[in-house]
């Protein structure tokens, strides 16, 4: 796809759909705070014991916390680290899922039984119930580190890709330009090249965008119940971990936090659905 | 039908060894020896060499990984999960205790969760694209959006800090379930809503439905009696299948609301590295999902010839 042909489809498709433009919307703007924090806020590590728990007030948009930290600099430095630690997890569990599902698909046999097998299995265990495992063991074994979390939230969330990306392969499998690409000597790579991904791009697409919702949702409650990104780097989940003590006192701490979460994992709902409308045509509408 | 049954339940098994397997192997992540990680966490202090030997010759831990696989597998399977590292009791034991309070919380959910997707679901899509229908997919939306644990703790400040209406956490009458339950109903609520929608979206757009209505039968009818005893089959299904939440389904509000259900024995015993715990509450939570599964396939199989014939 040229760079013309995307940027028609985004204008003239994309945000025509009341969806797209919202969630779209929503998705800039925490972005844009995640990107610009520097220059919105102050330094979200620096305490001041004479300004603890103070509500908010024009210096202190969204008040204190028990630190005296300005809770605005750390929710919007919150941004950062959610975006990116959600993105590190879909971007690699994209590639691992989507591997293992065209390598399933294609190959068919004992591979794709196997693969399906152990798809299976994962679709079996809650995700959070293994996430929460995965990272106490991983505690222990590596010590705390971010990477824990990414670690183990990628080995959860790569089977929806598979499951996705294996559909697509073995439906196209069938398909009359793929066997006729095939009838008159096409390679793989150019079978792969021109027609499966090409074909998987809008799925995949609206898979990863739903995804990041449920992700930025699993980390923020590792987060909140202390098996997350650990202080003193901000992360809305914990934040609100340690407002949860505070609530009688100081209410604000737990409230803005737990509002973005809530706003971006609503941003990418809104642009996921609004996606499916527009790149999947089905009758079938959730 | 046996032949179909016999298949199903053959179907299973791997996934089931896959299950057990995964569960197993969570203690092997580790990269040190499981032996002193064992008697690190259980005595809180460096174990001597001659204690570690001891130890893994007693726990068999010395043993091929497949041969204390199997051992494992044949304890769990009969309820065995060995003793807990931190408190010396059957897992068992642990688990069985927490359970009612899961129990409890999970059903209260479970029955005003369908109630109200059933119906918002049925009015969302016989109103489709109307005002009530936006403001049900709103509604919806909302509830998968927003962080339960945020929800509960919102919920905390309203109705116990500020109107000192509600207990804030803890176990016991009925009044210490309001919350909880009310929290976990509206994410619950909230997919299932769009799930009933869609269903009976689909079922309005086959062409029984506008047979029904060409020969002028009033659209209630053809909704409740036509299109809705059709839809209801993926809609159980889906409504089965979040039986498995039973089990560690709530974590996020457990812990909000300190409920002392399974949830937060999970949570606890990672935080007190009591991993047994933690391998049986995956392995139970694991095959009690597929066990469902298979369930309520069987029971389609029984009511509808189609899927029995089909597969």
């Amino acid at each position: 796809m040229e760079f013309a042909f995307v940027s028609e489809v985004f204008r003239s498709k994309i945000l025509k759909n009341d969806l797209c433009t919202i969630g779209f919307g929503i998705i800039l703007f925490i972005a844009m705070l995640g990107l610009f924090a520097p220059i919105i806020a102050d330094d979200p590590y620096k305490t001041n014991l004479a300004e603890r728990l103070e509500p908010p007030s024009i210096e202190h948009l969204f008040g204190t916390d028990q630190l005296g930290r300005d809770l605005f600099s750390r929710v919007v430095y919150g941004a950062r680290t959610s975006l990116f630690v959600a993105m590190t997890i879909s971007l690699i569990s994209m590639a691992i899922g989507c591997l293992i599902g065209a390598v399933s698909g294609y190959f068919g046999g004992i591979i794709d039984d196997i693969i399906g097998r152990i798809i299976d299995v994962f679709l079996a265990i809650p995700e959070l119930v293994f996430n929460i495992a995965l990272v106490g063991i991983f505690c222990v074994a590596y010590g705390v580190s971010t990477w824990n979390v990414i670690l183990a939230v990628v080995i959860t969330n790569w089977v929806s890709y598979a499951r996705i990306m294996r559909g697509i392969v073995l439906s196209l499998k069938e398909k009359e330009f793929v066997l006729c690409a095939k009838a008159i000597g096409a390679k793989d790579s150019y079978i792969l090249l021109k027609h499966v991904i090409p074909n998987a791009i809008g799925p995949i697409i609206v898979l990863a965008t739903l995804n990041m919702g449920n992700v930025i949702m699993t980390i923020a409650s590792l987060g909140f119940l202390g098996l997350g990104i650990q202080p003193p780097t901000p992360e809305w989940g914990q934040i609100l971990n340690s407002g949860k003590n505070y609530i009688t006192m100081a209410p604000w701490i737990t409230f803005f936090p737990g509002l973005f979460i809530a706003l971006s994992v609503l941003g990418f709902n809104l642009l996921g659905e609004g996606l499916r409308d527009v790149l999947e045509k089905r009758t079938l509408e959730y | 039908m046996l032949k179909y049954v016999a298949r199903r339940i053959l179907q299973i098994i791997p996934t089931l060894l896959g299950v057990s397997f995964l569960s197993f192997s969570l203690l092997y992540i580790f990269p040190g020896d499981p032996a002193e990680i064992i008697l690190t966490i259980t005595s809180g202090s460096e174990p001597s060499y001659e204690e570690i030997q001891k130890f893994r010759a007693e726990m068999g831990l010395d043993r091929p990984i497949i041969v204390q696989y199997i051992d494992w597998l044949s304890k769990a399977i009969r309820g065995d999960f060995g003793n807990s590292w931190t408190e010396g009791k059957p897992v068992m034991d642990l688990i069985l205790q927490r359970l009612p309070a899961s129990a409890e919380l999970f059903f209260m959910t479970f029955a005003i969760s369908i109630s109200f997707a059933m119906l918002l679901g049925i009015v969302s899509a016989i109103y489709k694209d109307r005002a009530i229908d936006h403001f049900c997919r709103i509604f919806s939306l909302l509830g998968i959006s927003i962080p339960s644990f945020w929800l509960g703790l919102i919920l905390i400040w309203i109705f116990s800090v500020q109107l000192h209406l509600l207990p804030a956490f803890g176990y016991g009458g009925f009044e210490h379930l309001i919350l909880p339950v009310l929290t976990w109903s509206f994410s619950f609520m909230a997919i299932k809503t769009r799930f009933v929608r869609s269903c009976l979206l689909e079922a309005l757009s086959q062409d029984y439905v506008i047979t029904a209505r060409a020969k002028g039968l009033p659209k209630r009818i053809v909704v409740l009696r036509h299109a809705l005893r059709n839809a209801l089959i993926p809609i159980i299904t889906y409504f089965s299948l979040s039986i498995s939440h039973l089990i560690v389904g709530s974590i996020m509000v457990e812990v909000v609301f300190s409920w002392p259900g399974l949830g937060s024995l999970l949570v606890e015993s990672v935080f007190k590295r009591d991993f047994p715990v933690v391998q049986a509450l995956i392995f139970i939570s694991g095959v009690l999902f597929v066990v469902i599964n298979l369930v309520v396939d069987i029971l389609y199989a029984i009511i509808d010839p189609r899927i029995r014939y089909g597969d």
